[in-house]
């Protein structure tokens, strides 16, 4: 390069560190502390939904029993984690290391934050691959029906640590004890239901399901309508016609009755209902989408990106997704709600989820029951739950729209 | 030039320009009706031809509409598949754009590149400028990537800017740093000509300059050609070598910049010239003002297509399109009107 012409040009450097769009909009969202605090109980309940097999369980995480060898320590909560237990951990672990690693090399030079970057998400993907397979290989599922509270009891047992939520899900209180429908008390935080079961033991991991339905059942959904709204939106004409034509076929299925069908026909299973959801729920962000590319690919940059000879993968998904991916992620947070509130419908309706396994609109179902005496404090914390984290949702996807307001964001 | 030293650009024999378009016709179909059948055109582009040498700044000028732009973007085969019915040849280095499979395509695209008029819609504004600029060098393997930032950063000061910018998004640079931005990104992969389409339209007329000049640099320095495409007739005579001056998709006037500006031929250029602003006030000037609006290209008139505005028009006008001819004088200088001497 031949030396800079005139150097009146040359900029003097700005003070702040530059800021993403995404950066702007997020910290914009997350202004008015009501979005904060909902913000932190979706991340809460997704946690809890992670972690709840390490919080609520009638297993000790450790225990020392008398055997004819004398005492034995026993890990009877890790032993009891089923292998879909330990591969939830082992990808929830991957994400935040990856968030992490992408976080904290923001603001290094791109060429060494690219190599770094790409090194650590091979190095934890390739570790939660290899940690998956071992999990797939050596653990096996097994029912460990010993009563270690009557084991210590007894003597038998010894220095056992119990998780904070000392119940299992589906663990009962002996009927010697007549402990069904209890009130609140220091040995059940939330009673028992009718069945002598820890009702805040069953709360936690019904957010397990709600979550699980909602965020699979939509990236399910966003990945197809991303697929079909870039191409409809990208290439127009032929691509345009048969995509909106096909939205307008899957817009005419009634959800809700082809889950009814589907479990009428094939029983009762939560990963059908995800499929279905996802499958089913996918159009309208492909809408949002091909109207967002429809404008976007006549934007000069668009057109630079193709002058620069840039491969078309890299025009739609690094050049225009980004651009228009803001309303979609909008429309995907009032999908999350919609998404748990046909959970819990389904289940209120007693074809969701399989008992034992709870689920808020299960537990809802169980507490309206006419054939039983109502209690109130068995109705209040399911329909509570339900009530906040689909208002929480909703408020977080207005909170999103607002900020990504171009009249708004600056 | 450094890293990319090696791609230096082909002598080219004094027979074959660096860009020859010859009868260009982009036609947008006006759809409609039940089944969306084309039931008219609208002719944006209607059969130019001309060519750009190496080295050489070809000035394309006119009126808001008369193609120029839809021009610029035919020529590098931007125009959204099946959007227009492109007919035509456009031959860089003496190669077919329009017969190139697509693999072809995107490799020969790099040697001509594009600048933008609105300096705000040309920056996508998710990225920082750093990686703008890096793509295209990283997806044509351009230069070796532990000597991509390096690059880049020396790209940046040669319009201008230091290597903090790389770091930096749009937003937070005005309309002529952006326009610069723009000027660094088709620079980086080297091309041989640059199609650029009203650059300094948007921009203060302080910041013209600034622009105009850093073009004007880089054509010596680096040996680029240019086609200008600009609505300011004096911003296209002081930037270019030849101009041509297109009426509803047609050029109607072609010639050495000086010459079409002093001894203007046609009509149409005649008037265009008589409205720019003249920084004389006691000057007494004879103003051909225009009477009537500039017909719709889906309805262009019979024969020539200015005659209905023309102040010359004869009989023969509206029958016959006058062929772009040499007139009197001036070889290379020629005009498309029966009534030029």
């Amino acid at each position: 390069m031949t030396e800079i012409t005139s150097p009146s040009l040359l900029e003097t450097p700005l003070a702040p560190p530059p800021r993403s769009y995404w950066s702007l909009a997020i910290g914009k969202m997350l202004r008015p502390w009501l979005v904060k605090l909902c913000v932190l109980y979706i991340g809460l309940v997704l946690l809890i939904s992670v972690m709840v097999p390490l919080i609520a369980s009638g297993k000790p995480y450790e225990i020392q029993i008398h055997t004819s060898h004398g005492w034995v320590t026993r890990f009877p909560l890790l032993v009891d984690l089923t292998t879909r237990d330990y591969l939830t951990f082992l990808a929830a672990a991957m994400l935040i290391g990856i968030i992490l690693a992408w976080r904290l090399t923001r603001h290094m030079e791109m060429q060494r934050r690219r190599q770094l970057r790409m090194t650590i998400a091979g190095v934890l993907i390739g570790a939660a691959a290899v940690g998956g397979a071992a999990v797939g290989i050596l653990h096996h599922n097994r029912f460990d029906g010993t009563d270690y509270r009557s084991l210590l009891k007894s003597g038998a047992a010894r220095g056992a640590v119990f998780a904070p939520i000392r119940w299992g899900y589906a663990e009962m209180e002996p009927l010697s004890k007549n402990a069904i429908n209890e009130l609140p008390s220091w040995h059940h935080w939330l009673g028992t239901d009718r069945s002598g079961r820890d009702v805040l033991s069953r709360m936690l991991w019904a957010s397990r399901v709600a979550m699980g339905i909602g965020f699979v059942s939509q990236a399910i959904a966003l990945t197809l309508g991303i697929l079909v709204g870039a191409l409809m939106g990208y290439f127009g004409s032929v691509f345009d016609l048969l995509g909106m034509r096909l939205v307008e076929m899957v817009e005419a299925i009634p959800t809700f009755f082809l889950i009814l069908t589907f479990i009428a026909i094939f029983g009762r299973s939560i990963l059908m209902i995800m499929i279905i959801l996802g499958v089913t729920g996918w159009t309208g962000y492909a809408r949002f989408l091909r109207a967002e590319f429809l404008r976007i690919r006549q934007l000069d940059y668009i057109v630079a990106a193709r002058a620069g000879g840039l491969p078309l993968w890299r025009i739609l998904f690094r050049h225009m997704l980004p651009n228009g991916l803001t309303p979609v992620l909008v429309s995907a947070s009032f999908g999350l709600a919609g998404a748990v509130t046909i959970e819990s419908s389904l289940s209120y309706l007693g074809i969701g989820v399989r008992p034992p396994t709870p689920s808020w609109g299960g537990m809802l179902n169980a507490a309206g029951n006419p054939a039983t005496v109502f209690h109130w404090f068995e109705a209040l914390p399911p329909g509570f739950a339900l009530f906040l984290i689909v208002l929480a949702f909703n408020i977080v996807g207005e909170a999103l729209r607002d900020a990504i307001d171009p009249k708004t964001l600056s | 030039m450094t890293a990319t030293d090696h791609q230096s650009p082909k002598m080219q024999t004094a027979a074959e320009p660096i860009l020859r378009v010859e009868e260009l016709n982009v036609w947008f179909p006006i759809t409609g009706g039940l089944f969306g059948r084309p039931h008219g055109w609208v002719k944006a582009v209607n059969g130019i031809s001309f060519s750009v040498r190496q080295g050489e700044t070809l000035g394309i000028v006119g009126e808001s509409g008369c193609g120029k732009t839809t021009a610029g973007r035919a020529i590098l085969r931007l125009l959204p598949r099946g959007s227009a019915h492109i007919s035509g040849g456009v031959f860089f280095e003496g190669r077919d754009l329009y017969a190139l499979k697509s693999r072809e395509l995107r490799a020969t695209r790099r040697h001509i590149q594009i600048i933008f008029q609105d300096p705000i819609g040309s920056l996508n504004p998710r990225m920082t400028v750093g990686s703008m600029i890096a793509e295209p060098l990283l997806v044509h393997n351009l230069v070796p990537r532990n000597n991509l930032e390096a690059h880049v950063r020396e790209l940046l000061k040669r319009v201008g800017f230091d290597a903090d910018a790389a770091r930096r998004y749009p937003h937070e640079f005005s309309g002529g740093q952006r326009q610069r931005i723009g000027i660094a990104r088709a620079l980086a992969v080297n091309p041989r000509l640059i199609i650029c389409d009203e650059p300094v339209s948007a921009l203060d007329v302080s910041i013209q300059a600034q622009v105009l000049n850093l073009l004007a640099d880089l054509r010596r320095e680096m040996g680029l050609s240019y086609v200008f495409i600009a609505h300011n007739l004096a911003v296209v005579e002081h930037f270019s070598d030849r101009v041509a001056v297109m009426y509803l998709g047609k050029i109607v006037e072609l010639g050495p910049a000086r010459s079409v500006v002093s001894h203007p031929r046609h009509p149409y250029t005649q008037a265009l010239l008589s409205a720019v602003p003249m920084p004389e006030p006691n000057r007494v000037t004879t103003r051909t003002v225009l009477q009537g609006e500039v017909p719709s290209p889906a309805h262009p008139p019979g024969g020539c297509p200015f005659h209905p505005r023309c102040p010359l028009a004869t009989a023969i006008c509206q029958r016959e399109m006058p062929p772009i001819a040499v007139k009197r004088g001036d070889e290379a200088h020629t005009a498309a009107c029966w009534n030029v001497e």
